[in-house]
């Protein structure tokens, strides 16, 4: 399964961290510097197992603990429309 | 025009102009004479005008329930915004392919008369502005030094109270609420259609500022201009900008650009058509890497804070 960033989505890079603004409801979300790379790889290309890969190329985390902190993050953007499936 | 808006008004503001129509004089009345600057400014040749119509509906007994300003929702399909107050008392149309306004008024909402002139004219003035690169935003703007600064916050943080301090401390200001901002390639901040004023409460709580002697007259709100004379701009250049927090003693911190970015979502009204909200947001975010930000915890010593607002911000 592949995900990608919704449309209604404004996101804005700081260094490392980022901020995603739902632009439908205003509502904002901050993500620190995991969140970011991993939001970066939510563009339809990269399915879950190839995010986990990069995540743990890039961070000091073991491939199952990133799998499950990578799945629960995913479920929460979809739960909040944030992105897409496919 | 439709016969039924029997009143008509005009109101330049910046290089626009506002034709207003209701079919209800005392409602014209209210809005104009409390809300709105005696001075209509023009800045330059008319760029656009907008179309306000407000119409007033006297066939309503039902109560409000519940608190004001929190019963409010909005939805933006087809290009028009609807902003909804008051569980339905209020109910206000922005058009922004043909720049107007329609807005409806119950009889219940008169209650609420404070609260109206901000409902069904700034708030939607400024989605029409952001069509032209102009953003409102929830914040004082003072000046010292040729510097101008904003002091962002939430109602009741203590905006008004830091405005009347400073302005006792030879200050200038540009409003002690509301702002619009633009990038000229500077940043410039202008005092929106609710010009820096006080009302009865907030005279009696900070008459220590504004000096024993001073007398509020028959109006329900004064301008601010009547206490500091000279002292009130229509617009200034900003350099820095501090987001306001409660504190027991004067602290300035300086913030990341990212958390600029943050405080700046909450104090700018983001609740618009998409496209237009991405706009602003661009906007913020230039301001976020441009302008240089504190948070600013404020204490009750005012010569403290300037000292430190001179000291460390004005540099």
């Amino acid at each position: 399964m592949r995900y990608r960033q919704s449309n209604s989505v404004d996101w804005k890079k700081f260094e490392q961290e980022s901020v995603l603004l739902d632009l439908s409801s205003g509502y904002y979300f901050r993500l620190n510097a995991v969140g970011t790379y991993i939001w970066s790889l939510l563009d339809g290309k990269h399915n879950l197992a190839e995010i986990v890969e990069e995540v743990v190329k890039r961070f000091e985390v073991s491939q199952r603990q990133a799998k499950k902190d990578i799945s629960g993050f995913i479920q929460y953007l979809l739960a909040e429309n944030l992105i897409e499936k496919g | 025009m439709p016969a039924e808006y029997s009143y008509h008004e005009k109101l330049d503001f910046l290089n626009f102009r506002i034709l207003w129509h209701t079919n209800y004089l005392p409602l014209m009345n209210m809005i104009w004479e409390q809300f709105l600057s005696p001075k209509n400014r023009l800045v330059g040749s008319v760029t656009d005008t907008f179309n306000f119509y407000v119409r007033f509906v006297e066939e309503d007994d039902e109560e409000i329930p519940g608190n004001t300003a929190l019963n409010r929702y909005y939805d933006c399909q087809q290009g028009i915004l609807r902003l909804t107050y008051l569980n339905g008392a209020i109910t206000v149309e922005v058009d922004y392919q043909i720049r107007q306004v329609r807005a409806m008024i119950m009889k219940r909402a008169l209650n609420y008369q404070w609260a109206i002139g901000n409902w069904v004219l700034t708030i939607p003035l400024s989605e029409l502005m952001k069509l032209y690169g102009l953003y409102l935003m929830h914040s004082a703007c003072l000046v010292s030094a040729d510097q101008g600064v904003l002091f962002a916050g939430k109602s009741g943080i203590g905006k008004t109270t830091l405005t009347l301090g400073l302005l006792s401390m030879g200050w200038q200001a540009v409003s002690d609420d509301e702002v619009f901002l633009t990038s000229n390639p500077d940043l410039v901040a202008y005092s929106g259609p609710e010009k820096a004023k006080i009302s009865w409460s907030s005279w009696r709580r900070f008459q220590y500022y504004l000096g024993q002697q001073s007398r509020f007259n028959s109006k329900k709100l004064v301008n601010l201009d009547d206490y500091f004379p000279g002292q009130i701009l229509d617009s200034h250049s900003i350099s820095a900008i501090c987001f306001i927090e409660q504190s027991d003693r004067t602290v300035i911190l300086r913030l990341q650009p990212i958390e600029s970015f943050r405080r700046m979502l909450s104090v700018g009204f983001l609740t618009s058509e998409p496209q237009l909200t991405r706009k602003n947001s661009d906007f913020l975010y230039n301001i976020s890497q441009q302008v240089p930000a504190y948070l600013l915890g404020v204490g009750l010593d005012v010569k403290a804070l300037h000292q430190k607002l001179t000291e460390i911000v004005l540099h």
